[in-house]
């Protein structure tokens, strides 16, 4: 196995480790679930069906471009 | 006649365990198996061995990216740029911790879970997670986010090492199974997106599929899927907020 291989998939892995988990911990010393109102917790409040919209579209059309 | 759309708060709360989160996961076990797999035949076909094919998933456990990288080291991209290229591509996941704490309601991250399940929360298994919070919110728990993930991530390497392995062999006699697997992922959001739909989120769901198609027309997918969040973030700020259209509903 190739040592860039190893170095570029630690490296990454790492980066995305931290991208999905600092986010949840940072947050630790605020109570969850304590921000109900104002812009910022209508923006948090849209990600999970603004992310699956997206995912929809980039999902499904490419595949639907390509047999029309 | 009334209806009842919020839940009963005085039921008794049926907490989700780990093997829900295992059988729960299985719709994205079967969309994660056929990418896993061509990523597998992909990084083999690019000149990786199947062990370094594995490698990547086993570390970077993140779709389109993999493809990005193995396609960009193969073509002599420098090891750092190829880095620094994926994890533009992966940093919108900052936004789905923030997005989950908001929704969970009391102290209810452990700290040692927490960095389990935190590993496998790509796109998919944050989709199924928002999906539970929206429709059932007090049955959410972290063991039933370690099955999801662990589950997932487990399909999602064994998909690749088939793929690494086998090559294109298995599915070249049966083209109509292998058409239909294509279309796994899409059925996946689209079922979650039934699940989580409100009336309430008309302005977001609009603006996101917007901003998703405009991004993958004119830039490229991971583009795309932030041109998405982002016009779906900004509808949610120019929306009226839920308690104000409940009440103007009513009047």
């Amino acid at each position: 196995m190739k040592t860039e291989v190893i170095l570029v998939c630690v490296v990454v892995g790492i980066a995305n480790y931290l991208f999905r988990y600092l986010p949840l911990r940072l947050g630790a010393g605020r109570k969850a679930g304590a921000m109900k109102s104002g812009p910022l917790a209508r923006v948090l409040d849209s990600i999970g069906i603004a992310s699956i919209c997206a995912l929809l579209v980039v999902s499904s059309t490419p595949e639907i471009l390509r047999d029309s | 006649m009334p209806t009842h759309t919020t839940q009963d708060t005085s039921a008794p709360v049926r907490v989700s365990t780990f093997t829900q989160g295992v059988v729960d996961s299985l719709p994205i076990v079967i969309g994660y198996l056929p990418i896993a797999f061509a990523f597998g035949l992909s990084a083999v076909k690019l000149g990786f061995t199947p062990l370094e094919s594995t490698l990547f998933s086993v570390l970077i456990y993140a779709g389109a990216s993999q493809f990005v990288i193995t396609a960009l080291l193969s073509a002599g991209m420098s090891l750092w740029v190829s880095a620094l290229t994926v994890m533009a591509m992966d940093v919108r996941h900052v936004l789905y911790g923030p997005s989950l704490r908001n929704r969970l309601t009391g102290g209810r991250l452990n700290g040692k879970k927490t960095a389990l399940w935190a590993f496998g929360l790509t796109d998919e298994v944050f989709a199924a997670a928002t999906t539970k919070l929206i429709s059932d919110k007090r049955s959410w728990s972290e063991n039933w986010m370690c099955g999801i993930a662990l589950t997932s991530w487990l399909a999602w390497v064994f998909g690749t090492v088939i793929g690494a392995l086998f090559g294109n062999g298995p599915l070249e006699n049966y083209p109509a199974v292998e058409a239909s697997l294509t279309f796994m992922l899409p059925a996946l959001f689209l079922s979650f997106l039934l699940a989580a739909f409100k009336r309430q989120q008309c302005l977001v769901f609009v603006a996101s599929l917007a901003g998703a198609l405009g991004g993958l027309l004119f830039w490229s997918i991971p583009v795309a899927i932030l041109c998405g969040l982002g016009a779906g973030c900004i509808a949610a700020l120019l929306q009226r907020p839920a308690a104000e259209l409940e009440a103007a509903n009513e009047n």
